[in-house]
């Protein structure tokens, strides 16, 4: 069962969930816990004074007071309210607002960043995906992290408001609980009485409206309904508003427009005439408006049948009745919404769990701190020795008793056909994954114990779907910030770039793509897979690895990058993965991959002589269109 | 160009009041702020009508409200002021109660209204998704529609500010404040017509304070909308999972983090620079509301001692005053707030009212005609400014097989879009079995071809769906077992016990989902080209993520299938142009070359060359081939 926002959970996690979100945003940026406290204990003060002196100016109308003496208290009103408003206007606008948008940014931003801080078999690991999506539903409803901050201001102005309104009707309430009379006390538990029931009324009506919102509303439909029914909630309909068109071509000429019109609009509606969600959520919505509005009514009502009938009873001028019923309304409200306050910031602490537990994932892989040691004449050597491993939650094993020394400052090809394991070997020697048995030796030594940061320096990898960002041009072959222009240029020439660069409006500061900068460059396939050569020659590591980075090049464009690499590492070790055999050819050593063994080595000439060998038959399921 | 230059009259003419509107006006809209307001209320009653009944119900209870706001501190001062207790109690019992019964209904009302609207959004959503597929494909890919269409699908991405929302709730808000605006004058008016006039002049003022905020608020959107824009596309690119690999090789968190507290950092600076000037007109609104309730006070208060009126009725007055300023202010900043909705809801409706794909009008018999013979003339295409096509010229023969060739960019996938309508020439025409294919209703046209794209298309629907594009019920199951046989999946298919409604993607609790390698997939594309047995075969890149040995049976698959058909192959393996009638080598919108296999390689052009360069290292020993 998936955790839903709506069951029970024991106070202690509820307070854990309130804590845990609270001490996370306050180390972010304290300041926005302490100063809107000031602003709301001023506003409070603002209210309460505006009471009192509304009820001075009220009497002394009463009393036929000369004007003048009038106005000096509509003075000092007046002048109180302007300069707490101004304040307020500057406190907000300088110091809260800005301050606050700060805090939700990061805190987004950081919930963002953390899938690629972790470790790389966690991103995409059904953990990690489940949470993904919890954290998705969890924060469809709501605005976020603004809820908190509504929630704690909520909070102190109650706590503030409660405090002055008890000043305020102070004198009545002294009166009240002084008079001795049984009808009055009758009378104020009769009222506690309904409000306390309206209250329970609104906290229930507000449950079930959450409930039902909230609640995933598929449950109890038969699978049939759903396998019929079911429009991928919105992670479909989301995917396609999000920008993704290369599909619709597909729906064109494949005449797909009812089947798109059924998993669009028509299961929507379908679903919801199964369910009868619309409906009920709705109504629900209704009666928590109804009783919501009608709890509020009431307790206005009662501050003023108190506050009236003890002025009616002569216990104090008429004057000041408007000023006893505010304030009184005030306290009741004061004291009744501190359940309901308690309530929402533990349903948005509930929310936020989710993000809470993603953002404090701890990395599951052993990080040794052993420093790599570093050698000028790049004199590294690499070994696999027996390793297995699979995918998580895959059965079958992606390499299996791989064993493979790789010789410095050669080249090597890897051949194999799709899923023979050819990737998964360079994402093991990279450690974006540990291998379950076996281990991986960098001259020697198990390359677990190395630090990672360091460890890595030693890869420069060109993945088959390699990504470049929307960034300066400099930025994203440096990977970094600050960019040794020298460098870059140098790389970008070697990767055969020079003539675009000066073409280039703002050279290295020019934008790539146009998500950022109206005026970023488009580039081709063929342009971006120069910058990541690029970028990988930047980085100088001692090991370059190339997984498959022409598929989509046409073939003059992949002769190029071929021959230029072959002469831009010189004498670091590379290793290739190409489908394209004849591309591997230069290399003397070529090792044959099948089904996650290593099952032949050997160099071209050597391997084609084996005529019962995987690399004979992939030889000659290419060559024979050459020939 | 007539209207041009009365227009340029008429501006000459205006006054400069009316010119400095304008340019505060400076958004254009297709449609006017009331036509997309009805627009919207009219599909909104389309999907609920009881939304209408909530409506008015809304707006007479939204009325009601204020009027007690005023009203009931008199009530209970008056009768407080009356002094027997049962009867005053009673008044204000009375008066609590209805005060009470119209709240509750206000409350009730306004959330299921809430809810509804919001399910509207969510209505909207779906049509609009659904109207970016049904329209017609050039509106989809490029052009200034594929703008609006992205503002479209935004606009409604908003949650409680998105335009299906908005354009029905600040309408509806405008007519409450109003009529309320209209209550309070009279009020007001019922005591000195002289107040309500002032008031309005400050209030005016007050107004005339926000436009001047918004204008110098205007000099920062820019610099907004730019941090936005980074600081959307900075998460984006941290949740982007397929990041993740270049970004632990490369350490480009790292990076990205750098850049964020950068971006961050200038988002602050910018936010307290544009506050100042907000904080400048708060002062002012300030002294606006000093100075007209000081001038409310006074004269209440001098009417009260004159003996004008009671000390219930300066409640009343004083509760007018201060709303009735509130209420003008409030028009004005619905109105505005409406007229920047009225943007969103212009994108929204051109793209509701896009032309869409249709199905009427003649087909002539012919067009049917086995197999088909295509033929451009003096075609000619582009992309905004970038020429693809010039006066292309191509025929195709009934039956012929070619291959399609060139380098990246050539213009090898436009020319396919344009083959099927798809795209749209500039200029020229283009014939299938001598039918101009811009006279045909699309569907029809459409019908012709079985074509696989480049992309991996798989959608999250049952196998019966993706095989024929049609709901189950509408599949036919038989044929759809016959292309997975054809095209070499029926035993993968069986074996693992799939069937046509297993869904292709795992859903909800549903963990069935089909996992396929890239040469299954591409096999499967193929099995969806088959079921539809179009008259045309078309194959763009199929191989290019392919192992040799995949690649290969594509290649047979293809072959296969192509007999008795006009088909069109692009690849950039030239292995595949081996089993084509003819080759077309493609260079910057023109056929360069074209020709037999042979007949290229005697030619010793840039089909030769490619080929050389891609096949030199096949030859049985690397110094026979001649590197470029």
């Amino acid at each position: 069962m998936q955790d839903d926002l709506t069951s029970k959970i024991p106070l202690r996690e509820n307070i854990k969930n309130i804590k845990n979100l609270v001490s996370y945003t306050y180390k972010i940026d304290r300041s926005m816990y302490y100063l809107p406290v000031i602003q709301i204990l001023m506003n409070a003060i603002k209210g309460a004074v505006s009471l009192v002196l509304s009820a001075n100016i009220l009497e002394m109308l009463y009393e036929k007071k000369p004007m003048e003496e009038i106005m000096w208290q509509v003075a000092m009103l007046l002048g109180l309210t302007f300069f707490i408003n101004i304040l307020n206007s500057i406190l907000q606008n300088q110091f809260i607002g800005p301050g606050r948008a700060n805090v939700r940014r990061i805190y987004d931003g950081n919930l963002a960043a953390k899938y690629q801080y972790m470790d790389y078999s966690l991103v995409d690991s059904p953990f990690v995906r489940n949470l993904r999506r919890r954290i998705y539903k969890d924060n469809n409803w709501g605005s976020g992290l603004s809820n908190l901050f509504w929630d704690y201001d909520a909070i102190v102005s109650g706590v503030c408001r409660l405090i002055c309104s008890l000043i305020v009707a102070f004198p009545i309430l002294k009166i009240i609980v002084r008079s001795h009379n049984l009808w009055i006390y009758a009378g104020i538990v009769a009222m506690i009485i309904v409000l306390f029931i309206l209250t329970k009324i609104v906290a229930k009506a507000d449950a079930k409206y959450n409930q039902e919102l909230l609640s995933d509303y598929w449950d109890g439909i038969s699978m049939e309904d759903f396998k019929e029914y079911a429009n991928f909630g919105w992670d479909w309909i989301n995917h396609c508003i999000s920008g993704d068109y290369h599909f619709i071509k597909d729906v064109h000429l494949y005449d797909g427009f009812d089947l798109m019109e059924k998993y669009t609009t028509e299961n929507m509606k379908e679903g919801e005439k199964l369910t009868g969600r619309i409906a009920k959520v709705a109504k629900l919505s209704g009666r928590m408006g109804l009783f919501q509005s009608m709890t509020g009514s009431f307790m206005k009502l009662s501050g003023y049948l108190i506050s009236a009938g003890f002025a009616l009873a002569g216990a104090f001028p008429v004057g000041s009745v408007i000023k006893f019923a505010g304030s009184i309304t005030n306290v009741i409200i004061g004291f009744q919404g501190m359940g309901e306050r308690y309530n929402r910031i533990s349903l948005t602490a509930r929310k936020h769990a989710s993000t809470m537990e993603m953002l404090s994932i701890s990395d599951e892989m052993y990080k040794g701190k052993l420093p790599v040691e570093k050698r000028m004449d790049n004199k590294y050597e690499v070994e696999f020795c027996n390793v297995s491993f699979k995918y998580p939650g895959a059965e079958q094993y992606a390499l299996k008793n791989f064993s493979l020394k790789l010789r410095i400052g050669e080249r090597m090809a890897i051949v194999g056909m799709n899923g023979s394991g050819k990737t998964t070997m360079i994402k093991l020697l990279c450690r974006l994954y540990d291998p379950e048995e076996g281990e991986i030796l960098l001259n020697g030594v198990d390359i677990r114990k190395f630090d990672q940061k360091e460890y890595i320096k030693l890869f420069s990898v060109v993945f088959q779907d390699f990504q470049l960002l929307s960034m300066p041009l400099g930025q994203n072959v440096a990977c970094a910030i600050n960019v040794d222009e020298d460098l870059a240029v140098k790389t970008l020439s070697q990767a055969g770039l020079a003539e675009r660069l000066t073409q280039l409006p703002d050279g290295l500061d020019t934008f790539l793509y146009q998500d950022i900068k109206d005026d970023g460059v488009e580039i081709s396939g063929g342009e971006a897979q120069k910058i990541s050569i690029a970028r990988a020659l930047y980085k100088d590591a001692p090991f370059v690895l190339l997984d498959e980075p022409t598929a989509s090049l046409d073939p003059l464009s992949e002769y190029e990058i071929y021959s230029r690499f072959d002469t831009m590492v010189k004498d670091k070790t590379a290793i290739y993965i190409s489908h394209r055999l004849s591309s591997c050819r230069f290399c003397d050593d070529i090792a044959v991959l099948h089904d996650g063994r290593l099952v032949q080595r050997g160099s071209h000439e050597e391997l084609l002589k084996d005529e019962t060998g995987k690399y004979y038959e992939l030889w000659n399921a290419q060559a024979q269109y050459y020939t | 160009m007539k209207e041009k230059e009365t227009s340029e009259k008429q501006k000459n003419v205006t006054s400069h009041q009316d010119r400095k509107k304008e340019k505060k006006q400076k958004i254009k809209t297709k449609y006017s702020v009331w036509s997309n307001i009805l627009y919207m209320y009219k599909l909104a009653y389309g999907e609920n009508r009881r939304l209408a009944l909530y409506h008015v119900l809304v707006v007479i209870s939204g009325c009601g409200l204020p009027v007690f706001g005023i009203l009931m501190p008199g009530i209970v001062l008056e009768a407080v002021e009356g002094g027997e207790f049962l009867k005053g109690l009673g008044i204000i019992a009375a008066a609590g109660l209805v005060m009470l019964v119209f709240n509750s209904v206000n409350g009730w009302i306004d959330w299921s209204t809430y809810f509804y609207e919001n399910h509207f959004r969510n209505q909207m959503v779906g049509n609009s998704v659904l109207k970016g597929m049904k329209c017609l494909y050039k509106y989809v890919e490029y052009g200034e529609q594929k703008n609006i269409t992205r503002r479209a699908y935004q606009s409604l991405q908003k949650g409680d500010g998105s335009v299906s929302y908005k354009m029905l709730d600040i309408p509806r808000d405008l007519l409450v404040n109003f009529i309320c605006f209209l209550l309070y004058s009279t009020v007001i008016g019922s005591l000195n017509i002289g107040i309500v006039l002032i008031m309005i002049l400050l209030a005016e003022l007050n107004s005339g304070v926000l436009r001047i905020r918004n204008r110098w608020e205007l000099a920062f959107k820019e610099e907004f909308s730019e941090s936005n824009r980074e600081i959307r596309y900075l998460n984006r690119a941290f949740e982007d999972v397929r990041l993740a690999k270049d970004v632990r090789i490369f350490a480009m968190n790292d990076w990205l983090m750098d850049f964020r507290e950068e971006t961050f950092r200038k988002r602050i600076k910018l936010e307290k620079r544009n506050n100042r000037k907000r904080v400048l007109a708060d002062v002012l609104q300030q002294l606006l509301a000093l100075f007209q309730n000081g001038l409310a006070y006074g004269y209440l208060i001098y009417s009260v001692l004159q003996g004008d009126i009671s000390a219930a009725g300066f409640l009343v007055y004083f509760g007018a005053i201060s709303g009735f300023s509130g209420f003008f202010k409030k028009i004005n900043d619905l109105y505005s707030a409406l007229l920047l909705e009225n943007v969103d809801a212009d994108f929204f409706r051109i793209h509701m009212e896009l032309a869409e794909v249709d199905d009427v009008g003649e087909v002539p018999p012919e067009l049917g005609k086995e197999p088909a013979k295509i033929e451009f003339r003096d075609v000619s295409f582009s992309y905004g400014d970038e020429k693809i096509y010039e006066h292309f010229n191509l025929t195709i023969k009934p039956g012929e097989k070619v291959s399609l060739l060139g380098v990246n960019g050539a213009g090898k996938t436009t020319l396919v879009k344009l083959l099927c309508g798809l795209y749209e020439p500039d200029e020229g025409k283009i014939f299938i079995n001598d039918v101009d294919i811009s006279t045909l209703p699309k569907k029809a046209l459409y019908s012709l071809f079985s074509v696989v794209f480049q992309e991996n298309n798989i959608l999250p629907y049952p196998v019966g769906c993706n095989l024929s594009f049609k709901r189950l019920r509408d599949t036919d199951e038989e044929r759809a077992w016959a292309a997975l046989r054809e095209a070499g999946l029926e035993e993968m298919f069986q074996e693992r016990g799939i069937k046509m409604d297993t869904y292709m993607e795992n859903i909800g609790n549903l963990k069935e989902g089909v996992k396929m390698s890239g040469g299954q997939e591409q096999k499967f594309l193929l099995a969806r080209a088959i079921y539809k047995n179009g008259n045309i075969l078309v194959l763009d890149e199929p191989t290019s993520a392919l192992d040799p040995i995949a690649e290969s049976e594509i290649y047979q698959e293809y072959v296969k299938i192509s007999k008795g058909r006009t088909s069109l192959f692009i690849s950039h393996r030239l292995a595949s142009t081996r089993f084509s009638d003819r080759i077309l080598f493609l260079e910057e919108g023109r056929i360069k070359e074209e020709g037999t296999h042979e007949e290229l390689m005697a030619l010793g052009g840039s089909y030769a060359h490619m080929f050389e360069v891609q096949s030199h290292y096949y030859k049985d020993s690397v110094e026979e081939a001649v590197p470029c």
